[in-house]
């Protein structure tokens, strides 16, 4: 074994690595008091396949997550065993540090693996794990977990098909974070519990730790920032096609999404600016782009019918599903409304399973200005009132040169006071 | 009505420069009067427009009254250091700042 | 030279002296601190001074402010009152064509004193209008000095104020003259005043009623001729129109019963005049008939017209914050940003006579002066004095409109007492005995007054005349009354330096103290904070704070704020309120609508400041209550009926972000003793922040700013995030 590893850290290093955008620094961490140690060496091996710069190392000499004050990996993959504690470089916080920089995990667990330091990390995911020991059991299944095609999310992972599963670590789904969503869910007849509870009598009493399908075998979390973190409860999951997607997703090759050249303008001039009228006609567009793993280059994302434009100031005033212009090109136009203030372009795309997509640019809209309301002459019923002040300045132009010219006033007018 | 009647032969009787000031005056009620009549049947958008008109025939009819009372002679003692000429300067001066006024107002 | 130009030189060395006078004793913030724009509202005044003569006339008047009330902007161009900018402006233009380029700030802060001469050179032609020269010259000193003005128009208090008063006195000067005159002229030149004095003052509402009262009462006394007529009605139809100009105004006048006394007047003098000219040439008996059918008529029809016209809403009642003053229990309840301005306050006994000095008992002296002597003008006096007094009474900061109407009184008694006392035995030979003694020392130059000893009668009739015939034969009466005199004047200058000097000169912003040792201590957090923040801060950064501070974050640190001084938005400044006054998870979502990225409060805890935001806090909760009665409610913040802030504060006041927020690591510091309230935190009592991390707390922990967390990246809500970093 310490051999296999020895000779594939030696092929690692004799491997050309090729720089990608996404970040293909792996690292393996194995824990070899465990049983299920293999199925992290077949995982290296499958990603080094995929052109990822694998570095396997055990547990007790794990190097460390950061150097220089920077990530030294961008993908981490934990193979735990029978090691109860995880060492200092893998505490709960170390991991979430981690994450909050960018830099994917995946987890193992098994049902007779889970590490206190992986429950604490996947706790703060949303994703409760249950202690060592508890598995999943179904009465009505063939001694193992059928995994069947109702359990997958669309579009993330592709393959379907039922797998068996034997040994499963359990996990529920908390609702603290709104980010989490299952994987594989367990059958409607399966329940986990702990095994080491069980000593052959009054197996009855305790209480399962979760019953049918709110049960999860996998489970994954997507962080604001586009980090993943995944969960696999078997080896057997972990191994098989889903396992290998699950992981791809994970380590950032689906699904990966992002944002570009965002800009708003006037609609006819194609003016763009901090400070529009209220009543502009606006245009505002964007490029997405999805990656393409096997090109291991950017595409444009065509076809996307769901992305919306809010245009809000407290509250959206408009919401706009953003029409495909050219391929990748996303845009829309509409009149702003006539309410002044400061407002936001917002693009907020969420989507579970997907790199979250965030814009937002505050633009002001100014009200009129003194001269931009329609002119008294343009409207038809100032004319009355112009013609009346015209009529008025002519009388008193021809007033004052005759006043001038009759006599002036000597005898008193009566006795008249006005 | 004897009040009406006698306002009219006072009129007829007044020198030339007065009845002059009093048909400019007539002719500012009945200017007054047609905008008004207009706003109430129309609606007064634009505001400001009818304001405007309005007050210059208000205003002028204003000046106007004052200029007829300063220049009468019966009002000397009243009026000791106001001239009838200066009276008429300071009418033209007055309606000069009036008309700029309501031209900036109209629009 | 004959007596007359020595007169007229003399007359004009003492107006130089008084505004010089005037101007030296505004200047103690200048040489005690700095030149630096004072308090908060001309902080705002002063940027829209910069943004005027940045970006020229035309961008001001239609100026949209995207840095003021994020996220609703306000259009200041249409709601601030243009008269003081523009006139920096001028002022500032023509000195760097001139050759004397002075920075704006120097001309913004030095512009009040500056103006203060020239309001005494009105009050001096003004008083000249109502009596003599030497009234005149009384009034001149007594404005120039009397600290009821001065308060306004100290160095650095670029307000309103510095430039309305001016305005004002030149406005009624303009109005006697045409009154007294009958001339269009004069009362075009009072009605472009008035109009100067719209656009520089929400006050202009007082002349707006002040004058047609006036006129009123004339016509009541029967007092009604020619003259009233031209004078008013050129004033109103000019100065109306005019006024109309303003955007700010707009079609006020049209529209607001506080306008309607104006117009009711109007109407009403075209009536009487129509009466007075068909009396004239009518019957005797037909005239009573018809004056009185016609007139009675036509007023019940108005009056009936303006009943109607407010009920169905289309003229404005009279609004708030001039209801007010009429009933002054409204605003407590119904409007509570109102109450709570301290100058908003009635005026204590004491304020009278640190304000006004002697003049406070020459007062009603002169009122009596005038109402004995009863020309047209001294009507004015009258009403102007009744309505002066009431309105001082009511408001603190309306001392200021009162401080002109007592000088002028003062000035016309004394100058009465001075035509009885200071005859000389001047048969013919008109040897002008003349006391003037000019020192100018150090700080301020004291006035002098003059002694007018042979006058002439052109002026002076009636009750007036009968000062000048009044015979006193014995030279020690006369002797002891001047000189008694000429000390209360003396120490009428040294009390008003005196108050100018220690109360009304010290720049909000910089706070003096002093050390035990008699040193004095510069307390200068604000400008430390609000630098900070200038140079800290993204330039784009939102600011939440209270909005006493939101023009002084907008000058000074030059960042974009949510709520400040100009209280238009009651909703928007109850958001605020409701965010510092509700726990962290109901303020956490207001905060991140409102895109706020800085908050700033101000804490006097360790200073023993008591203006700082826990003591207003009872306010920002009122306004919240007023909004959303059924998330706040004031009862709440009450522990067994005392305001507490330590250990026994109720739950509700623990955890308000306010309070989390002012006392966040205070128990390590002095003990946790506030010196304000008077209790004491211990470190148990320590608050926890959830929703914002503290960003900075200057030297004397005034002032507090504090940087909003972003949603945490992982999904969870912020105070479980913040807990989780905390354990570990």
């Amino acid at each position: 074994m310490r051999l296999s590893i020895l000779g594939a850290t030696l092929a690692v290093l004799s491997r050309v690595v090729t720089a990608a955008p996404l970040g293909e620094r792996t690292l393996v961490v194995v824990d070899s008091t465990g049983d299920i140690a293999e199925v992290g060496e077949s995982i290296s091996e499958s990603f080094k396949s995929r052109g990822h710069e694998v570095t396997v190392s055990q547990l007790k000499s794990a190097p460390p997550l950061h150097s220089f004050g920077e990530r030294a990996f961008d993908n981490v993959l934990i193979v735990p065993g029978k090691t109860k504690g995880l060492g200092h470089n893998f505490g709960a916080k170390q991991i979430l540090d981690f994450f909050n920089e960018g830099g994917n995990i995946v987890a193992l667990t098994s049902g007779d693996f889970s590490p206190a330091a992986l429950r604490d990390a996947a706790a703060q995911f949303g994703i409760s794990l249950g202690p060592k020991g508890t598995v999943f059991v179904d009465h009505f299944g063939s001694g193992k977990i059928g995994v069947d095609e109702s359990s997958f999310r669309d579009s993330i992972l592709t393959f379907t098909g039922p797998v068996s599963v034997n040994n499963s670590g359990a996990g529920l789904l908390t609702g603290t974070s709104k980010y989490a969503f299952p994987f594989v869910r367990a059958p409607v007849t399966a329940y986990a519990y702990n095994r080491l509870l069980d000593d052959g009598e009054d197996s009855g009493q305790i209480a399962p730790f979760v019953a049918g399908s709110r049960g999860v075998l996998a489970a994954g979390s997507q962080g604001r920032n586009g980090a993943r973190f995944a969960w696999i409860g078997s080896s057997d999951l972990a191994t098989s096609s889903y396992g290998d997607e699950i992981l791809q997703w994970a380590f950032q090759e689906r699904g990966v999404l992002r944002i570009r050249d965002v800009k708003h303008e006037l609609a006819e001039t194609g003016e763009s600016s901090l400070l529009y009228r209220i009543n502009d006609k606006l245009k505002f567009c964007a490029q997405i782009e999805e990656w393409d793993s096997e090109k291991s280059e950017w595409a444009p994302r065509q076809g996307a019918t769901d992305i919306q434009l809010e245009f809000k100031m407290l509250d959206p005033y408009y919401r706009l599903t953003l029409k495909e212009q050219s391929p990748g090109q996303y845009c829309t136009e509409f009149q702003a409304p006539d309410q002044y203030g400061m407002f936001t372009f917002l693009i907020d795309y969420q989507r579970l399973g997907k790199t979250f997509l965030h814009s937002a640019n505050v633009v002001t809209l100014r009200p009129n200005a003194n001269d931009e309301w329609a002119r008294s002459w343009t409207i038809t019923n100032s004319w009355v009132y112009l013609s009346g002040l015209t009529t008025i300045v002519f009388a008193f132009l021809i007033f004052v040169p005759m006043y001038l010219a009759l006599p002036p006033i000597t005898k008193p007018v009566g006795k008249a006071e006005k | 009505m004897d009040v009406f009647t006698s306002l009219v032969n006072a009129h007829k009787n007044a020198p030339p420069r007065m009845k002059l000031i009093d048909i400019f005056m007539v002719f500012l009620v009945l200017s007054g009067v047609v905008q008004f009549i207009f706003c109430l049947l129309v609606g007064n958008f634009p505001f400001n427009a009818f304001l405007g008109g309005f007050s210059a025939t208000v205003g002028q009819f204003v000046l106007l009254a004052a200029l007829r009372t300063q220049v009468n002679p019966e009002n000397k003692e009243e009026f000791r250091k106001v001239s009838p000429e200066r009276a008429f300067c300071d009418f033209v001066f007055g309606s000069l700042v009036l008309h700029f006024i309501v031209y900036h107002f109209i629009n | 030279m004959d007596v007359q130009n020595a007169q007229k030189l003399l007359r004009i060395a003492i107006l130089v002296l008084v505004a010089g006078a005037a101007v030296l004793s505004r200047l103690y913030s200048v040489v005690n601190f700095e030149s630096i724009i004072h308090e908060f509202d001309p902080w705002f005044n002063f940027r829209a001074t910069r943004y005027l003569s940045s970006h020229g006339f035309d961008s001001f008047l239609n100026w949209f402010d995207n840095r003021t009330w994020y996220p609703l902007g306000r259009v200041t161009g249409g709601t601030l009152y243009p008269g003081l900018m523009v006139t920096s402006n001028v002022v500032h233009t023509m000195l760097s064509k001139i050759g004397i380029p002075l920075d704006i700030r120097n001309v913004c802060v030095l512009f009040a004193p500056a103006f203060s001469g020239l309001t005494a050179y009105m009050a001096y032609l003004f008083g000249c209008e109502l009596k003599d020269e030497t009234a005149g010259l009384l009034a001149a000193i007594f404005l120039g000095m009397a600290p009821g003005y001065t308060s306004r128009s100290v160095a650095g208090s670029y307000d309103n104020e510095a430039i309305a008063i001016t305005l004002l006195m030149t406005t009624f000067y303009f109005w006697i003259k045409a009154l007294k005159l009958g001339s269009v002229s004069w009362a075009a030149a009072c009605a472009l005043s008035y109009f100067y004095m719209v656009s520089a003052w929400g006050g202009y509402v007082f002349i707006t009623n002040i004058i047609p009262l006036h006129v009123f009462v004339l016509l009541l006394m029967g007092r009604f001729h020619s003259r009233v007529y031209v004078a008013y009605c050129t004033w109103y139809a000019l100065g109306t129109l005019a006024s109309m100009q303003i955007p700010f105004v707009g079609f006020l006048p049209i529209r607001s019963s506080e306008h309607m006394s104006a117009l009711g007047v109007f109407g009403l003098l075209q009536l009487v005049a129509f009466a007075d000219y068909v009396r004239a040439k009518v019957l005797e008996r037909q005239f009573r008939l018809f004056v009185v059918s016609f007139v009675v008529i036509v007023v019940a029809i108005a009056f009936a017209a303006l009943l109607g016209l407010t009920w169905l809403g289309v003229i404005a009642p009279w609004t708030g914050r001039f209801y007010s003053l009429w009933d002054t229990e409204y605003a407590r309840i119904h409007i509570p940003i109102i109450a709570s301005v301290s100058e908003h306050q009635p005026t204590a006994w004491p304020s009278f006579f640190n304000d006004l000095s002697f003049l406070i008992w020459l007062f009603p002296v002169g009122i009596y002066i005038c109402i004995q002597e009863l020309r047209d003008e001294h009507v004015f006096l009258v009403v102007y004095a009744v309505l002066g007094s009431y309105f001082a009474g009511v408001m603190v900061r309306l001392m200021l409109t009162l401080t002109p109407i007592v000088c002028v009184a003062g000035g016309l008694s004394i100058s009465s007492l001075l035509d009885v006392y200071n005859q000389w035995n001047v048969p013919v030979s008109k040897a002008p005995a003349v006391e003037t003694n000019a020192k100018v020392s150090k700080k301020a130059a004291k006035a002098k007054e003059p002694a007018d000893a042979a006058p002439e009668p052109k002026e002076v009739q009636g009750f007036f005349a009968s000062f000048k015939s009044a015979n006193i034969t014995s030279s020690i009466s006369k002797v002891v009354v001047l000189v008694t005199f000429f000390g209360y004047l003396a120490m009428f200058v040294s009390h008003s330096n005196f108050v100018t000097q220690s109360s009304y000169s010290s720049p909000s912003v910089v706070l003096a103290s002093n050390m035990p040792d008699g040193s004095q201590f510069l307390i200068d957090d604000f400008r430390e904070a609000y630098y900070w923040l200038r140079m800290n801060t993204p330039e784009d950064a939102k600011v939440m704070s209270w909005w006493d501070y939101g023009y002084q974050i907008g000058g000074m640190a030059d960042r974009t704020t949510l709520v400040d001084n100009n209280t238009w938005n009651n909703t928007h400044i109850a958001t605020v309120g409701k965010a510092m006054a509700c726990d962290e998870e109901t303020a956490y979502p207001i905060l991140r609508q409102h895109d706020v990225d800085y908050i700033l409060v101000v804490f006097g805890g360790l200073l023993g400041f008591s203006g700082d935001d826990i003591n207003k806090f009872l306010w920002m909760v009122r306004i919240a209550e007023g909004i959303w009665p059924e998330e706040v409610s004031e009862g709440r913040y009450f522990a067994r009926g005392q305001y507490r802030v330590d250990s026994e504060a109720t739950e509700t006041m623990k955890n308000s972000l306010m309070y989390k927020m002012s006392y966040y690591r205070f128990p390590e510091v002095n003990n946790g003793a506030d010196r304000v309230r008077g209790q004491r935190l211990s470190p148990s009592d320590a608050p926890t922040l959830n929703i914002v991390d503290e960003a900075f707390t200057s030297q004397n922990w005034l002032v507090r700013i504090y940087k909003v967390k972003d949603l945490d990246n992982l999904g969870r809500q912020v105070p479980a995030a913040a807990a989780f970093d905390r354990a570990h």
